[in-house]
């Protein structure tokens, strides 16, 4: 979790940065990324000396580039990216590169406390992933697929170990594909495999694997469930007892699968994204209860509204309430909350954020180019030029908005009461 | 009149799948098909289609093989899905032949829909067939090899995440020579437009990648590209009968742009993309439309020429003709369009005939073309039409907006000896198009940039 109390809380409006605008001896500078507290801004910029640096608030790094690139803070404010030096990738962090140079560096993760970062890496024709800077002690032909535990700096990847010529299927099948967690490749081997997942405190990966050409299944530190499916979506920890879920297809309809065992049963068109309570007893997923409508499906019963797509689900911190975005193919985005629209339509929406205590949800909104933050349901009768998601504090009584007005990027904590 | 087993053509997947056939595997996709949802409208159609022979002049295998009748649509439905609705003896042989028919000799591309009086969708009864085959591991090698790229890579060409990433900052470095502020923005988040490309164009056209990008820069877009999976539109595995990768794939490109909140995709200059975003991968998930749009490029060219957004420097006084893809002018009816923005860019466009919904197929579509080397003779013979419709109309450049279709038809323009150049519009739009002072000489960015 991210150190919500130590963060200014003080209700009012900043001005951090006064004008965002790309200053003389610099070309352009791309868009600007925000910090999670809200205390800092950054964006690549190209000088007039078409090299590249990164600048913050209003200084700029020292560090000069050929190329930078996926420019982004973690969790724990600390300002990471991709920059190329001598045609060499490396992974900086607050302007010092972690680790050595690679051939090609990219996918950025930060861990759920920022405590650890990883990315992937290219070195020789060969791919891995750095954590905290340190390569894997081996490398692959091919790696996909990146994962880094929520806890406890594990990363993972599906990996290609066996070489495949072109066109050879016949290889293929019998499978190249497997898994390596901190560089250490599991025995099994498939035909694929994707999404690698961690449990929360790291111990546990489980991943979907293609186990033939047409049956698929669910396979748990290296140990395929014994159920073969049709078809499997990304599975999910149970953090109460450490079970896998997944999404399985039979007989052309989808259910849930328990540790191979079907939880709820395969009467649903669709069915992903699986999400579950700390205590395990409330699992959530979007799913289709009908052809062509989408919803959240809570133990296994969708709710009433329902629209021809629904996105971004995500759980109040004990796993009782639940948020959503629904739209028409993307045009009148509505935020659901336990079932209940929210009223009015938005052009855009971001994912919806509970507080810490879960009674209240914000999210961001976009219409006709401006954007705004809505809390509960009601809006803050102002719109800004750009807003990143908003943030709550750890008692639930104040809100962070991060916004760009006009050019200046503004830090603004409003009571939560205020939307009431 | 020939048979299928007189022009067998030897493919090694087509050869390690049946070695591995058995009868016992065979009956049970023969039940499968007939039992499933699909085989009561495979039903309906058996019952309903009269024999007539109407749908024969349709298609351009038929006519380009001197009115083979076994190259007829209903033949190929004879030869196929009537014997496994009949419940006859299939043996492994059959399924090969089956393989051919399906995989090579149709190129879904529904022209002899247009034909028949009663509106069998014969495109769609060899994708069925396909399934069929699929499901016995009956699947010709390159095409096969398409798809495992999409499982494994969620692309078509088995590009690598960092290959495709390295090929965009390159392009982005060598538009700077000519439009010093250009960007090629990586994982833009609430961009307007998610461009989206098809799997060949990061590993040997990067060109149109480059051009693309110039385009929305003199046009001032919003628009971005995925760092990650999700930039490729394309599917082979539609095309295979492999539904799950297609669903798979398919989800990967619209989770791409729903996590990027862009308000609707802009795809490159293809046909069977086209198909499987707006019609059949999005459905398989369970989407009525695309759950984000979709917005081909022909429509997207259309409207920027029209609202101004690029200006069209000159045109060209070369006889251009333009070929129709009938993923996006019989699937979509965009062929005015197709027009709109030929006729904005060339002065002499000579028609070929029968043309826009009535045109005749390309032959390199429905997966055809990734058969791969064994099959390009009976590829090419299968379209001599398309060459002679070509060489009446005299042009020296033929205008394909479909990546499929470029390549089948280079093959037959050479094949022919016609002196004509494929081009996309894009390859077209690109050199015409104005490109004020401002794009192209340095200036510092006096308080502008990209906040
Ligand atoms: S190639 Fe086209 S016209 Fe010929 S049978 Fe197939 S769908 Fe019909
Ligand atoms: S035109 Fe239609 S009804 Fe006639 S033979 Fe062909 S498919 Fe059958
Ligand atoms: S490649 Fe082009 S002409 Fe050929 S089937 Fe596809 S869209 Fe049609």
């Amino acid at each position: 979790m991210t150190k919500l109390k130590q963060w200014d809380w003080t209700p009012g409006e900043r001005t951090i940065v006064p004008s965002l605008a790309c200053p003389a001896g610099f070309m352009w500078q791309e868009e600007a990324v925000a910090s999670p507290d809200g205390e800092t801004v950054a964006a690549v910029a190209r000088r007039e000396d078409e090299t590249f640096t990164v600048r913050v608030n209003n200084e700029h790094w020292e560090g000069e580039y050929e190329k930078f690139w996926h420019l982004g803070f973690g969790p724990d404010n600390r300002l990471a990216g991709l920059a190329q030096v001598d045609g060499e990738w490396l992974l900086t962090v607050n302007d010092e590169a972690l680790g050595e140079s690679h051939a090609f560096l990219w996918t950025i993760l930060f861990d759920e406390d920022g405590t650890n970062v990883a990315c992937a890496s290219q070195q020789d024709g060969s791919y891995g992933m750095l954590t905290n800077g340190e390569p894997w002690p081996e490398l692959f032909d091919n790696a996909n697929n990146f994962a880094l535990s929520p806890t406890n700096g594990k990363t993972a990847a599906v990996v290609q170990i066996k070489p495949l010529g072109q066109a050879d299927t016949e290889t293929f099948f019998k499978g190249v594909f497997s898994v390596a967690v901190n560089g250490q490749v599991w025995d099994s081997i498939f035909v694929n495999a994707w999404t690698p997942v961690f449990s929360h405190d790291a111990s546990h990966v489980a991943v979907q694997a293609r186990i033939n050409t047409y049956e698929y299944t669910i396979t748990v530190d290296d140990k395929p469930w014994t159920q073969r499916f049709q078809y499997v979506w990304d599975p999910a920890f149970d953090p109460a007892t450490g079970d896998v879920l997944a999404p399985v297809r039979l007989q052309g309809k989808w259910g849930l699968a328990r540790n191979g065992s079907m939880d709820w049963n395969p009467t649903l068109v669709q069915c992903w994204d699986v999400k579950i309570g700390p205590d395990g007893k409330n699992i959530w997923a979007i799913g289709a209860p009908e052809y062509g409508k989408f919803t959240a499906i809570q133990n296994g019963r969708p709710w009433n509204t329902k629209f021809p797509v629904a996105v971004d689900l995500r759980l109040s911190p004990d796993g009782t309430r639940a948020a959503c975005l629904g739209n028409n193919n993307n045009t009148d985005f509505v935020v659901v909350v336990d079932d209940k629209p929210w009223p009015g339509t938005w052009g855009m929406a971001w994912a919806p954020v509970f507080s810490p205590d879960g009674r209240h949800v914000a999210v961001t909104v976009r219409k006709n180019g401006q954007y705004t933050v809505l809390v509960d349901g009601k809006g803050m009768n102002r719109t800004f030029r750009r807003c990143w998601p908003p943030a709550f504090s750890s008692d639930g009584a104040h809100i962070l908005i991060r916004a760009l007005d006009g050019n200046a990027f503004k830090r603004i904590v409003l009571p939560v009461k205020q939307f009431s | 009149m020939s048979t299928i087993r007189e022009r067998r053509i030897t493919d090694q997947g087509l050869e390690i799948g049946l070695a591995a056939l058995t009868q016992d595997r065979i009956r049970e996709a023969v039940q499968a098909i007939r039992n499933s949802e699909t085989g009561a409208k495979m039903k309906v159609y058996h019952e309903t289609c009269m024999r007539c022979g109407m749908c024969a002049p349709a298609c351009h295998f038929y006519v380009s093989n001197d009115n083979d009748p076994s190259y007829a649509p209903v033949a190929k439905v004879h030869q196929t899905m009537t014997r496994i609705l009949n419940g006859e003896d299939i043996g492994p042989q059959d399924v090969y032949d089956f393989a051919q028919i399906a995989y090579t000799e149709c190129n879904l591309c529904r022209r002899c829909a247009f034909y028949c009086p009663v509106g069998i969708d014969i495109g769609y009864i060899m994708s069925t067939v396909r399934r069929f085959c699929y499901k016995l591991g009956m699947v010709p090698q390159y095409l096969n090899d398409t798809g495992n790229s999409h499982a494994s890579t969620m692309n078509q060409m088995w590009v690598k995440e960092d290959e495709w990433t390295d090929s965009l900052l390159w392009q982005e470095e060598e538009a700077r020579d000519e439009f010093p502020h250009i960007r090629i923005p990586l994982d833009k988040e609430g961009a307007d437009i998610f461009y989206s490309v098809i799997g060949p164009e990061p590993k040997f056209q990067t060109q149109l990648i480059y051009q693309a990008a110039c385009i929305m820069h003199v046009a001032g877009l919003d628009w971005t590209m995925p760092s990650f999976p999700g930039w490729d539109n394309s599917d082979m595995s539609m095309y295979i009968g492999d539904f799950e990768t297609m669903g798979r794939v398919k989800k990967a490109h619209f989770d791409a742009a729903q996590k990027l909140k862009c308000k609707r995709i802009v795809m490159g200059e293809c046909g069977h993309a086209f198909r499987s975003v707006h019609d059949v991968g999005n459905r398989w998930l369970g989407a009525k439309d695309s759950p984000v749009p979709i917005v081909h490029s022909i429509k997207f060219f259309a409207d920027l020429i029209r609202e101004g957004k690029i200006k069209i420097a000159y045109k060209i006084d070369d006889p251009v003709t333009i070929h129709d893809p009938c993923n996006v002018i019989r699937g979509r009816g965009l062929m005015d369009e197709l027009r709109y923005v030929t006729h904005a860019l060339c002065s002499n466009v000579i028609e070929m005939t029968p043309n826009r919904e009535y045109n005749y197929c390309c032959c390199a579509g429905g997966g055809v073309i990734n058969c791969g080397p064994p099959y390009k003779n009976s590829r090419v013979q299968g379209n001599r039409v398309k060459a002679e419709q070509i060489k009446r109309t005299g042009a020296t450049i033929v205008i394909s907006p479909c990546h499929n279709c470029h390549s089948g038809l280079e093959d037959i323009v050479h094949g022919a000896k016609i002196d004509a150049k494929i081009s996309f519009l894009g390859d077209l739009i690109y050199p015409q198009m104005e490109k004020p002072a401002h794009f192209t000489e340095p200036a510092p960015c006096n308080g502008g940039g990209h906040v």
